[in-house]
């Protein structure tokens, strides 16, 4: 397929993807809206994690501490000095924070370099392990980070967290924030320095033997993944409107680490796919319980089935399909004329 | 140091044990220099050390008169010094294409960002590593084999995957850790054409441990022989076909006290 057939093929699915979220927001339920946000949401944050994860292939396991420097930098950044004021009443807030407000676009561009800025200064001790090493060092930090916000009083209002963010988070927040990450995370995937990336989780030893060199092209890939959790940190944060540092634990990164390895470990339209199905599984599975009237007798509504049902689902998922739904592939244009015309890859991408 | 690569009594020694000791080797561009000995000489030793994936204990490495016994192994490769491993060493999940492309990662004019935005000067850059790789892929006839995955190549193609990917990063020095292990004849016969047809039309010095005998002697001009981490011989072919201390080395003789 030529270059010029896949460009008018992506545009053709971007019109129709805004589309599609444009007659939801104007006829969609509130429900509905916000179920498509959240997804938006977690689509940066899994395909972000992805690069980290799958790509790289190193198990990291502290998106969650920079979700929350995103957070709070967005946040803090966004409210008010008369907002800051209402919610900080045990401790003042630290001076030049407390007075700083900025539109929610550059708070949101400061939530990512903020996050960036973290991973740089972690990344000394977390590069030069690998493996199991590796992800203690990430977990350790995630739970820092988490500890941090609950003692830095004067910064983060502790374990009061922040009240009354603005909505500022709507759809096409989102969902351009989504769009934009996949395009910028595919396009550096796709780049030599994707390759390296690649090269690196296949065999590092040749990776460096053929003049690769690992700390900086995982530094690379550490710091764009942090930035774009980063901005995903904002938008939750403007989402849910009050954030503390209870929200931030070690469950959102065991979520995110579910999505991608459903989706399929190493593949940006995986972790799109398991960030969707997540999502918007959880909510779907609400029906199981509702009490039913299946004739002969009633059951009643069982609290926490769907989560049952849910990890069922995913156990079988991981059965049938052991790389994941997509596995590395990608379900991108050519898959799709190899799976549906048949046709062998001829005068792809050469 | 104005030779063109020089090890000057290089040592290496793990704990207690001397794998290499007192090891001085030389060797001028374009020559094809074979290193071969025993099980356990430490013949690979010698390789991890010239690329900086060992460190060793004592000496030096020197490289167009520059030091580099302490530089890292990206920056050894990426100054002209390839190499292949002696157990394959492809990037198994990634396509034959790929794995050539990776090689020219340390000359790519443009930075991250740009990447990410995609522009000109970027795809350009791109464009130019795809054309380089095909080049070099059907110099070796690999070309028809572009888009399989480099684990799904049968062993000897896998082989010669490894050393296009070593060539892809234009070296002057190419070491190859026992090329011809694990191949059938034919096979060899092959690769013995394909490594001289490398170096004549590159021009680029070769270091090569091998255990083939025949293989060695039919290609290598000059011969360097370890044994238990010590250089014992080192001449042409015939000098060191003839030598006592390889022959006892490899057959064992009087005055040889130690078996196997």
């Amino acid at each position: 397929m030529s270059a010029k057939w896949k460009f008018c093929l992506n545009i053709a699915a971007l019109s129709a993807l805004f589309g599609l979220l444009y007659l939801f927001s104007r006829y969609g339920s509130g429900y509905q809206i916000r179920i498509l946000t959240n997804i938006a949401i977690f689509i940066t944050l899994a395909v972000s994690y992805n690069l980290v994860n799958g790509v790289c292939g190193l198990l990291h396991l502290g998106p969650n501490g920079f979700i929350a420097v995103g957070a709070y930098t967005s946040a803090l950044l966004s409210m008010t000095p008369a907002e800051k004021e209402l919610n900080f009443i045990l401790e003042h807030l630290v001076w030049p924070i407390s007075v700083i407000h900025v539109p929610f676009l550059v708070s949101l561009i400061a939530a990512g370099a903020v996050a960036a800025l973290f991973a740089f200064v972690i990344s000394f001790p977390v590069l030069r392990v690998r493996g199991d090493y590796l992800a203690i060092v990430t977990f350790g930090f995630g739970e820092v980070v988490r500890v941090l916000c609950n003692a830095c009083q004067s910064v983060t209002n502790g374990p009061l967290g922040l009240k009354g963010l603005h909505p500022y988070t709507n759809l096409w927040w989102s969902w351009g924030v989504a769009v934009l990450a996949v395009i910028v995370i595919q396009r550096l995937i796709d780049s030599n320095y994707g390759l390296a990336m690649k090269a690196i989780r296949e065999d590092e030893t040749a990776a460096m033997a053929m003049g690769v060199d690992p700390s900086r092209r995982l530094l690379v890939a550490f710091m764009v993944s942090a930035f774009f959790s980063g901005v995903a940190g904002g938008l939750l944060a403007h989402l849910i409107t009050t954030i503390s540092p209870g929200v931030f634990t070690f469950v959102l990164t065991f979520n995110l680490l579910i999505m991608i390895v459903v989706g399929g470990l190493g593949s940006t339209t995986g972790a799109i796919i398991g960030a969707v199905l997540f999502t918007w599984g959880g909510e779907a599975l609400r029906i199981v319980e509702r009490p039913m009237d299946i004739g002969i007798f009633t059951i009643p509504g069982i609290p926490g089935m769907r989560m049952v049902i849910f990890s069922l689902i995913l156990m079988l998922v991981i059965l049938f399909a052991r790389n994941g739904i997509l596995g590395r592939w990608e379900l991108n244009w050519d898959f799709l004329a190899s799976k549906f015309a048949r046709l062998r890859r001829t005068d792809t991408p050469l | 140091m104005n030779s063109f690569f020089r090890m000057r009594r290089v040592t290496k020694e793990f704990g207690g044990l001397k794998a290499v000791s007192d090891f001085s080797l030389a060797i001028e561009r374009s020559e094809l220099v074979g290193l071969i000995g025993p099980n356990g000489a430490g013949k690979t030793t010698v390789f991890n050390m010239i690329t900086g994936r060992l460190r060793p204990t004592m000496g030096d490495i020197f490289w167009k008169g520059k030091n580099i016994t302490r530089l890292h192994t990206h920056l050894i490769a990426a100054g002209g010094i390839a190499r292949t491993f002696q157990n394959i060493k492809l990037f198994g999940d990634m396509s034959v294409l790929e794995n050539v492309m990776v090689s020219f990662h340390s000359s790519i004019d443009s930075w991250f960002l740009s990447a990410m935005l995609g522009l000109p000067k970027h795809r350009r850059e791109e464009k130019r590593i795809r054309e380089q790789s095909i080049a070099y892929l059907e110099e070796a006839g690999l070309a028809h084999l572009c888009f399989e995955k480099a684990q799904n190549l049968p062993y000897g193609l896998q082989r010669k995957l490894e050393i296009t990917r070593a060539l892809a990063t234009g070296p002057d020095l190419l070491l190859l850790d026992e090329p011809a292990a694990g191949m059938n004849p034919m096979e060899k016969i092959e690769l013995a054409s394909f490594v001289t047809q490398v170096r004549e039309r590159r021009g680029i010095a070769i270091l090569l441990i091998e255990h083939d005998m025949k293989f060695v002697m039919s290609i290598c001009e000059r011969i360097k022989v370890m044994d238990y981490g010590l250089s014992i011989a080192e001449g042409s072919p015939d000098q060191i076909r003839s030598d006592p201390e390889v022959i006892r080395a490899y057959l064992g003789g009087p005055g040889d006290t130690a078996s196997g």
